[in-house]
């Protein structure tokens, strides 16, 4: 098969080795030519850095930021400040204090001061802008670019105001440049694969699902806004020191939106697109330049100045590109992760891991075995209409709980409010004696609370293993462990092998079952199931019934189950709550309620009674 | 009617429907069946144009859809009710129905006819869609469907996540429908209901056609069922 996503020693070998052998093509090519093609070459290596440090954010989150070049701004002005000759330092920027003045660092310690000051800058601004909206970062990170902007273009005495400055040491050569390029690379990729990275990746594809498996959304993007910051400043401070020249507008506008047209057309969600990407647009902005300042083509023709050649090339690749291929050149793929790769054998993937027996159950099994989900007098209502009216429920972990009624009883509804996403009028929850009321839908799944929904919600980008295992990354598994955790659980559901594939490939069933494995990945002490069955045939019923069966003794759970089903309900369920018009209207057995006639008469309908007699 | 003719969908380069050849006449309900990954679902959406085939030909009506937009193939008269029945969501009942109507002459009147079949959604027909009950919205998906006045109804799934006792009043409703004539495809997981249901079914299992069949045929050929469904039909 082809196109897998699972990967492997080898896949993630080939992943890492041909964006650093692509770097190293460039940076030879650029070595052994005319000292203005190795100018030229650098200068391209120092903005791949900044692309792949826009990568890291954008390309993981899924969310755009138009102010990481601000970050390449502050990590070039401090690279300058460090390493500004005494003489020109005093004419240029006499507000500087005495002690940066006098540093003379090297062009090694100045950029990695220049990376720690830009990480810790993105830090700091994250910490209020992450907290805004996916449609607010794009704005507030932009308006983060004009006030950087504003500063250095106004702060004269220390920045040399909008003239900026001059005669700083030029120490980056190409091999430097590539070398810083490779490492970021290596960067990029190492957090894209961490545990932390699979997080982030998760609230991409999915916000709501990543919190139901304890992913706190704006830790994880601080953490790649900061990483990404700390990457824009070494892009920023080793162009400053190839150049040796600096101004407040050398990472402004055009800066941002060249190097975001180099990450969407390479494919923003690998870094391998990120590297393409910057490669090829500055190959061909170097061409079109070269046209516009009215170059001869093939010797032959020749072509009379075309001002905004440039410009316009590029907007027409990037309009292109997003047309043709919204996935951008590398369709968002690692090089390992390319069918064609795949194909010529070089990154063959290897069988998916063989179920771990040591995985099983392990989360539940160090928590006492006491305690209950427990809600009380949960009412509540949307616009005036009342979904839910004094409802009680209590779930023992160890139990299988049914939760049954009409379309629009509440049961939706009543799994959201314990499960954190709604929060309801009046009444009371409690996990394991603790008052759950007000806490967050990710803090509630590290308490023990595991849920699915109507719909699958699945990761679609990402494979079947992943997303199984990024459940036990969200509650703080390395990812050596989460994957064994998951390739567990999978076995057992029979889902491995096609585990292999992304989400967004497998049959919609399929998808829903992973939707319970993810679930349970978090090793939860209490699993809410919102109609699990629903897109199964009765075969695929029956396995489901055989596999949930088994979860309370294996994984120490207890189950509330939302299902119309019966023939899921019956023969799981110790106990069964109906729910009708937002009020429970009875629990007891299957067979009690089965039996009920005001049950019957408002849910089963007659046509049940008459099936079950025949 | 519609005709499909060796079609083969493919996701990313694995194909995943080999080559099936479906009919469906005037005024007839056919069925499809079949486990999980059957391909049920990724024929519907080539036949809506949802999907686009690697191969093979789609025709309805003698006019070859391979290649139409879903929108253009919908003014064809082929309607789809989506699985998960997507609805608009944040609109209401009446503007619901009043988008699946269009703007054509007549369609007052058949919006009127349309509510005196579905009681429920003239009672709301002032609601947000997304205040509606599952059953409810499945009623509004269908009704949205037939204002269009289609000359074939294409159902994925339309039991999927219904009480049971909302299951029989969809089914009655469907029931209705055929009694008039309407022409139907019909997906569903529930494989006794679906044979008892339809004209013919076709049973689908890892993307071929495994055994097709009127009602009688099928019921008589257990072996068949048992092998590609697994369950007791």
């Amino acid at each position: 098969m082809s196109g897998e996503r699972f990967r492997t020693r080898q896949s993630a070998a080939a992943s890492l080795l041909v964006p650093l052998l692509l770097i190293a093509i460039t940076a030879l090519i650029g070595a052994n030519g005319t000292p203005s093609l190795q100018d030229t070459v650098t200068a391209i290596l120092c903005n791949l850095i900044i692309v792949i440090g826009l990568q890291v954010y954008v390309g993981n989150s899924g969310v755009y930021s138009f102010g990481q070049l601000g970050f390449a701004t502050a990590g070039a002005y401090v690279a300058a400040f460090l390493t500004l000759p005494a003489a020109f330092a005093l004419l240029q920027t006499p507000g500087l204090p005495h002690f940066v003045v006098d540093a003379h660092l090297g062009s090694l310690s100045s950029t990695l001061i220049a990376a720690a000051f830009s990480g810790l800058l993105a830090i700091v601004v994250g910490l209020p802008l992450m907290r805004t909206s996916t449609l607010a970062i794009p704005i507030s990170t932009f308006a983060f670019l004009i006030v950087v902007y504003d500063v250095v273009a106004n702060w004269d005495r220390v920045t040399g105001g909008s003239s900026g400055l001059v005669s700083i040491p030029a120490t980056t050569s190409v091999e430097s440049a590539a070398l810083w390029a490779g490492a970021a690379v290596i960067l990029a990729l190492a957090y894209k694969w961490s545990a932390s990275g699979y997080r982030l990746q998760a609230t991409r594809e999915d916000e709501v699902a990543a919190r139901s498996i304890g992913v706190g959304v704006m830790r994880e993007r601080l953490i790649a806004f900061g990483l990404s910051g700390a990457l824009c400043g070494i892009g920023g401070a080793l162009a400053v020191h190839q150049s040796g020249v600096l101004n407040p507008a050398t990472f402004y506008f055009g800066a941002t939106v060249t190097t975001m047209t180099m990450l969407v057309v390479g494919g923003a969600r690998s870094v391998f697109g990120a590297v393409i990407g910057a490669i090829a647009i500055a190959t061909v902005n170097e061409l079109l330049r070269g046209v516009e300042n009215g170059a001869s083509l093939l010797g032959a023709i020749s072509i009379g100045e075309a001002p905004g050649l440039a410009a316009i090339g590029l907007g027409l690749i990037l309009l292109a590109t997003m047309i043709a291929m919204p996935g951008g050149l590398s369709g968002g793929r690692e090089a390992g992760e390319l069918t064609w790769l795949q194909r010529l054998g070089l990154s063959a993937p290897a069988p998916p891991p063989r179920p771990g027996a040591a995985a099983a159950g392990e989360p539940a099994a160090d928590r006492p075995a006491r305690g209950a989900l427990r809600a009380e007098g949960i009412s509540l209502a949307f616009a005036g209409l009342r979904v839910l009216n004094d409802v009680e429920l209590r779930l023992d972990p160890g139990e299988v709980l049914g939760l049954i009624g009409p379309n629009g009883a509440g049961k939706t509804t009543l799994v959201n409010v314990l499960s954190g996403f709604q929060a309801p009028d009046s009444g009371t929850v409690s996990l394991d004696g603790v008052d759950a009321i007000g806490r967050s839908p990710a803090r509630l799944a590290h308490d023990g609370l595991g849920r699915t929904f109507q719909t699958a919600l699945p990761f679609p980008d990402l494979s079947g293993l992943e997303n199984v295992a990024v459940g036990a990354m969200g509650m703080g598994a390395g990812r050596r462990r989460a994957l064994a955790i998951a390739a567990d659980v999978l076995g057992r559901l029979d889902l491995l092998e096609q585990a292999r594939l992304p989400a967004a490939a497998l049959p919609a069933g399929s998808q829903r079952l992973l939707g319970i494995a993810r679930a349970l990945a978090i090793g939860p002490r209490y699993l809410l199931l919102d109609e699990p069955a629903a897109g199964l045939n009765e075969a695929e019923c029956a396995q489901l019934v055989a596999f949930l069966r088994k979860v309370p003794s294996d994984f120490g759970c207890g189950i509330l189950l939302i299902e119309h089903d019966m023939s899921i309900v019956m023969p799981l369920c110790s106990r069964v709550q109906v729910l009708d018009d937002g009020r429970t209207i009875r629990i007891g057995t299957p067979q009690e309620v089965q039996a009920d006639p005001a049950v019957v008469e408002s849910y089963l309908g007659s046509s049940f009674l008459a099936a079950v007699d025949a | 009617m519609l005709e499909l003719r060796d079609v083969r969908v493919s996701y990313g380069g694995i194909e995943v429907v080999h080559g099936v050849d479906l009919s469906v006449g005037r005024g007839e309900v056919v069925g499809m069946i079949g486990p999980n990954g059957a391909g049920k679902s990724s024929i519907l959406r080539s036949i809506c144009g949802l999907l686009r085939p690697s191969s093979g030909r789609v025709a309805f009506e003698d006019r070859v859809l391979t290649g139409m937009a879903p929108e253009q193939i919908a003014r064809l008269g082929l309607a789809l009710v989506p699985e998960g029945r997507h609805i608009f969501k944040t609109l209401t009942v009446a503007e619901n129905l009043r988008l699946g109507a269009r703007q054509e002459t007549g369609a007052g009147e058949r919006t009127e006819r349309t509510l005196t079949r579905f009681p429920i959604l003239r009672e709301r027909a002032g609601q947000r869609a997304d205040r509606l009950s599952g059953g409810e919205q499945q009623q509004l998906a269908i009704a949205r469907a037939l204002l269009g006045r289609p000359k074939l109804l294409v159902l994925d799934e339309p039991s999927l996540g219904l009480a049971p006792k909302m299951i029989d009043v969809i089914y009655e409703l469907l029931g209705e429908l055929r009694e008039e004539g309407v022409t139907m495809l019909l997906v569903e997981q529930n494989a006794a209901r679906t044979i008892d249901f339809c004209d013919r079914c076709l049973v689908l299992s890892t993307g071929r056609v495994r055994a097709e069949g009127s009602r009688g045929e099928l019921q008589r050929d257990h072996d068949v069922l048992r092998a590609y469904l697994g369950g007791q039909p």
